[in-house]
């Protein structure tokens, strides 16, 4: 029992520590080796960049844009998995080659690549556009879970609850959504995740005239400054991080009780 | 059954995707002022520099996009403050100032765009220099000659070959210098005194291996001219000659880069972490430099660490100083796409950075920005304005290095060609192919 306790706490700190030092940097200056703890407190970071009109309208931004690509993505995702999932279906290895090849070139090549592509198209420089680019590096997780989730799942429930007299809508929402539920939300997860983590996509597809607070920490970070270092990065871990914990939650519990209504 | 198999998806998703478009598309182009009405592929042909009230005609109402490197807070706030409220108060101009981790970002954009054709680019003005000029310039991506055609062109010095010339590449009016830099180095003076600092770069040497792994310098290579342009320093005292490097002669090379390599192999055993590996940019050696693993940062600034004090990056004791001679100074610039949508707000913007009194406003410390003046004080002959500028020059703050020693080790950067020769055999002679 106390070893459990103990390798929690281990788990834990080796998890959290990462996030406290941010904290810490965020609310503090001049913090020098070889101090310990930062001898400088200041809320400078916080009134300055992070509450910045460019700061908010980028965070609004990233919102919009990662959420946009998360339902895009798995509404996409859903009929393509459905079908890679048949057993019958004998294209499934390479198609998900093909799916995955985006990520297999360097970022610089996608980028540059789908920005060219886009402007043909007259698509890039603005939102649409970038969500388009981003769906090119969030499909292949959100097919490649939901395959999973379709290959594992008995459509025959849902045939059932046809044929007891359901509609078509509430045997998706009372029986499908709820056996597949739990794997939508991963896909869900990572989609969000994955399109939030996008910087050079982004600032090249959306012309400059896309800007998200993901953007703004990498030219952060290559500036070097602590505090907004800190400052844009503990904003920017804030919708992960309430997309993850809520993720676990209804993914555990439609696991432990999948009678729970949600 | 079969036919009613996916009974949720096609429809239901043909609708999400539209309505998500839709509502992504929204206030997506509100504030940009992306292919402003009057602008076509032509742009650049109908604008003439030389007919200035024409060229602020049409710009107003334009939004310029500027890309330039975000990494600076104090830089981005000196930016955010000065150029955009003069911008709008002056010229109806909106600055839509977009972030870059990297200059580099800003040429792939440029480049992506010619690569599709697109007439109406997104890049209005990028700050560069170095490298990712001679890209842009090589591909013929840029507007052509209009940097000395604009008013303020009239404040610079256009026949200093330090601005005529950017790392050696002949400028020819397709950019516009915004400000200069010096390399220094800087010192906490809670740790040193000023009378025991190396002045040159064979007292350096003696320094560091007398204090083993307190000095390093950032590595050379593209992207991080300030470690190129320590090593070039080297190479001149060495021949003894900063003049004899202006233009490019292979043999002079051949004759003394083997003492260049023996002297930074000398070196190398005494640096931080005994030279295995060097910091990658100056933003790494100044968190070297504040957590006390070595003693000397670099800098490029007329305020010499003044800015990254006021930002919190190094101990406010910190203070600049140059040897007593070798220290290269040069310009960077500001540059226009020749697809840029918005050339002509670009155009005011590059003048407007030319404005003395703005030019005064950027050396200041409290600022934020730092560098020093790209006009030459001796042009400006308004008192007022002149009168503001020497204000500003003599108001540097304490982490400045002295004005008189900066003057007096000033000396131009070399040929283009060494840029890719010192870089090159830096990484085969010095760092063992790092």
């Amino acid at each position: 029992m106390t070893a459990r306790i103990a390798w929690r706490a281990t788990a834990l700190i080796v998890l959290a520590a990462p996030l406290l030092t941010l904290v810490l940097q965020a609310f503090s200056t001049r913090w020098f080796f070889p101090d310990a703890l930062p001898a400088e407190w200041t809320l400078r970071g916080w009134r300055g960049i992070g509450s910045d009109d460019r700061t908010l309208s980028a965070f609004g931004t990233g919102v919009v844009v990662s959420g946009a690509v998360t339902v895009a993505s798995c509404a996409m995702a859903w009929p393509a998995a459905r079908v890679l999932a048949r057993s019958s279906f004998r294209w499934r290895g390479p198609v998900m080659v093909v799916l995955f090849v985006p990520h297999l070139v360097p970022a610089v090549g996608l980028a540059i690549g789908l920005d060219v592509a886009l402007l043909r198209l007259d698509l890039a420089g603005g939102r649409p556009g970038v969500v388009l680019a981003h769906l090119v590096t969030t499909i292949p997780y959100t097919v490649a879970i939901l395959t999973a989730v379709f290959t594992r799942h008995d459509d025959r429930a849902r045939q059932q609850a046809a044929v007891l007299g359901a509609t078509p809508w509430q045997a998706l929402r009372m029986v499908t959504l709820r056996l597949v539920g739990p794997g939508l939300v991963v896909a869900a997860l990572f989609s969000f995740l994955v399109s939030w983590s996008q910087y050079l996509v982004t600032l090249l597809v959306g012309g400059g005239r896309v800007v998200t607070i993901t953007m703004l920490v990498f030219s952060s970070v290559a500036g070097g400054n602590p505090t907004s270092i800190g400052v844009l990065a503990l904003m920017a871990a804030l919708p992960p991080l309430l997309v993850l914990v809520l993720a676990g939650r209804i993914a555990v519990r439609e696991i432990v009780d999948p009678t729970a209504s949600p | 059954m079969r036919r009613t198999s996916f009974p949720w998806p096609a429809r239901t998703i043909g609708l999400i995707m539209a309505s998500l478009m839709a509502i992504t598309a929204c206030g997506s182009d509100d504030d940009t002022g992306s292919g402003s009405p009057s602008a076509s592929g032509s742009v650049a042909e109908i604008l003439d520099p030389s007919d200035w009230d024409a060229v602020v005609e049409a710009a107003r109402g334009q939004t310029v996009n500027w890309y330039l490197y975000g990494g600076s807070e104090s830089i981005n706030r000196f930016v955010d403050e000065t150029y955009g409220p003069a911008l709008s108060q002056r010229y109806d101009i909106t600055l839509n100032r977009v972030p870059v981790a990297d200059t580099v970002d800003a040429v792939n954009q440029v480049l992506a765009e010619a690569e599709a054709g697109t007439e109406n680019g997104s890049v209005d003005l990028i700050w560069i220099n170095g490298e990712n000029f001679s890209t842009l310039k090589e591909a013929e991506l840029l507007l052509p000659a209009w940097a000395e055609a604009i008013p303020g062109a009239a404040l610079v010095d256009w026949d200093n070959p330090a601005i005529n010339l950017d790392f050696g590449v002949p400028v020819e009016g397709q950019e516009s210098p915004w400000s200069s830099a010096q390399f220094q180095l800087v010192y906490d003076t809670a740790r040193m005194s000023a009378d025991e600092l190396p002045r040159s770069y064979a007292a350096m040497k003696d320094w560091a291996c007398a204090h083993p792994g307190r000095f390093t310098y950032i590595a050379p290579g593209p992207g991080a001219f300030q470690g190129t342009r320590f090593v070039k320093g080297a190479l001149y005292e060495l021949s003894g000659d900063p003049a004899l490097w202006k233009l490019f002669d292979q043999a002079l090379w051949d004759q003394w880069s083997p003492a260049l390599w023996a002297y930074l192999d000398e070196l190398a055993p005494c640096l931080w972490r005994e030279g295995e590996t060097y910091p990658k940019d100056e933003n790494e050696l100044h968190a070297l430099f504040a957590n006390q693993e070595v003693d000397f940062t670099i800098t490029q600034a007329a305020v010499g660490p003044g800015s990254l004090i006021a930002e919190g990056l190094v101990p406010s004791t910190a203070k600049a100083f140059v040897f007593d001679a070798n220290s290269i100074g040069d310009f960077n610039y500001v540059t226009i796409p020749a697809n840029a949508a918005n050339a002509a707000a670009a155009l005011v913007l590059a003048n407007l950075i030319l404005d003395p009194t703005l030019q005064a406003r950027q050396i200041v410390p409290e600022n934020g920005f730092g560098l020093g003046f790209a006009i030459d004080v001796g042009r400006v002959s308004d008192p007022a304005q002149r009168a503001a500028l020497d204000t500003a020059a003599a108001s540097l703050g304490d982490a400045a290095a002295p004005a008189d020693e900066l003057a007096r080790a000033l000396v131009g950067d070399a040929a283009a060609e060494y840029q890719d020769l010192v870089e090159q055999g830096w990484r085969e002679n010095v760092s063992g192919g790092l």
